[in-house]
């Protein structure tokens, strides 16, 4: 469904910078945008004889259909739980505990709350001359559903931590010296060619500079949006500041 | 006896006085700390993000850009350029992921170890997973660097992502995504995705370069902000 200011630029797409636009525009979901894709979803389950999906979206399969021709290794499907203070974040679309976590997160967990992700693998089996991935995604997706509904329903028994529950997970291990050894190192260099061009007043006004953008930006599109969208850096105040503009100039072409 | 029953009633009444405006005092001083403590994660955050593009930012101009126009100028074979800017994710990758990840104590699980080693070890695997999160794309590559599975241990390996166009517009990271990690960037129309599809593909098939694909079949992250429900 697209908006008025939406369509004007999809009517001038011949140039790379309203196409440009008009993908922002499309990134920069708006609430309405959102519950027409969910509403859309879940009458596409309906209409395919499924119970409609509350914790995913239906998949998009025949843009998936190009990769799964082209890939020649396994296929995996992938189902990724969120948990954070004991509660499923990626928890039902239309619930208002739902939290999306992004970059800010992943860092607020210096804080005491670290995320925990839980990773479930499966092989998918498609040949690959398929021509209609429909079923076998919507299967897949099915499945998807589910497993964030037991996660949802074990966290809400706080039944999560059991041992039988835990069993099936292996952690993946990271090695924090290792981390850290890279970030010297990587920081050292940046001083060692910093000192050698004599330009090491430069490194730290641009880290300055860069703090600040960085700040304020998100802070900025947090407040438009009233949600942090930073998949990555300096994502929320561009969508929020697109989202903002398209719905200002929306309002303003419904007025005239 | 009236007067001290008199005394003794206004003393607990000021004592009750006393100790209410100290419990309000002690809740302003705890409310006063906790936002102390989430002004200073803020900062923390916002902190650790710059230091990423900071890092992200210098290892684009020193290595990335230079690999990129020397691959343009047809000096570098595709071959040697996939290569190359391997190596140079497996140096980046680390600094990335270490303040987020890491440090922070985000901790990750597997349900099927023998399933993630196998697609590590392939020549080219996808993996379709469901977007719950914007951080899909950083639990990818960090699957992709951990040579650590619990009782299994396994080679890095190169991560790729099919995202929306607009990504490779965004400053830092998109611009390395774009330039050094090759990742497969759709406007979401058909003619004109399937053979950027075809030929990213291939040019890795070619160059007999592993990676792992990324993909999230949904497409939208279904995240309201608390505006939309008010």
């Amino acid at each position: 469904m697209l908006t008025l200011a939406q369509k004007t630029l999809s009517s001038k797409c011949g140039t790379r910078l309203c196409r440009l636009l008009l993908v922002l525009s499309l990134c920069s979901h708006s609430h309405d945008t959102l519950r027409s894709s969910i509403d859309a979803c879940r009458k596409f389950c309906v209409d395919q004889r499924y119970d409609p999906f509350e914790y995913v979206l239906t998949p998009r399969y025949k843009g998936s259909l190009c990769l799964l021709q082209n890939v020649k290794g396994p296929i995996i499907s992938v189902c990724i739980a969120y948990v954070r203070d004991g509660k499923l974040q990626n928890c039902k679309l239309l619930s208002p505990d739902r939290v999306v976590p992004d970059i800010y997160t992943l860092n607020e967990g210096v804080g005491g709350s670290p995320v925990e992700v839980y990773i479930h693998l499966k092989r998918m089996e498609i040949a690959q001359d398929v021509s209609d991935p429909k079923t076998i995604f919507l299967e897949n997706y099915k499945e998807k559903d589910s497993i964030l509904k037991k996660w949802d329903e074990q966290l809400l028994a706080g039944a999560a931590n059991s041992e039988s529950w835990m069993a099936q997970f292996t952690p993946i291990e990271s090695n924090r010296l290792e981390f850290a050894f890279y970030q010297i190192i990587h920081t050292l260099l940046m001083i060692v060619i910093g000192i050698a061009v004599d330009r090491l007043d430069a490194l730290a006004w641009a880290f300055g500079i860069l703090f600040f953008s960085v700040a304020s930006c998100h802070t900025i599109g947090s407040a438009l949006n009233s949600t942090s969208m930073e998949s990555v850096p300096f994502e929320t105040g561009i969508k929020a500041v697109v989202a903002y503009w398209l719905k200002a100039k929306s309002q303003k072409s419904k007025s005239d | 006896m009236k007067s001290l029953a008199v005394e003794a009633t206004t003393l607990s009444a000021g004592m009750m006085m006393k100790l209410k405006s100290l419990a309000a005092a002690a809740t302003t001083l705890s409310l006063g700390k906790m936002a102390l403590k989430s002004l200073a994660v803020k900062a923390y955050c916002h902190f650790a993000i710059s230091l990423l593009c900071f890092n992200v930012l210098f290892d684009l101009a020193f290595f990335g850009i230079p690999l990129f126009l020397l691959y343009k100028m047809r000096i570098l074979s595709p071959t040697l350029f996939l290569r190359y800017t391997t190596f140079l994710i497996n140096w980046t990758t680390p600094i990335v992921l270490a303040m987020p990840m890491v440090l922070s104590g985000t901790k990750l699980y597997c349900n099927d170890v023998d399933l993630l080693v196998k697609a590590k070890a392939s020549e080219s695997s996808l993996l379709l997973a469901n977007h719950g999160s914007r951080i899909d794309w950083m639990v990818g590559m960090f699957v992709g660097f951990a040579r650590d599975l619990g009782k299994k241990t396994c080679n890095c390996v190169r991560v790729g992502f099919v995202c929306e166009a607009m990504i490779q517009f965004l400053p830092i990271i998109g611009w390395y995504r774009r330039l050094v990690a090759c990742d497969i960037f759709v406007w979401r129309s058909f003619k004109q995705d399937a053979s950027t599809i075809q030929n990213n593909i291939q040019d890795f098939i070619t160059a007999r370069e592993k990676r792992m694909l990324f993909l999230s079949p949904e497409g939208v992250v279904v995240d309201f902000g608390t505006k939309d429900f008010e």
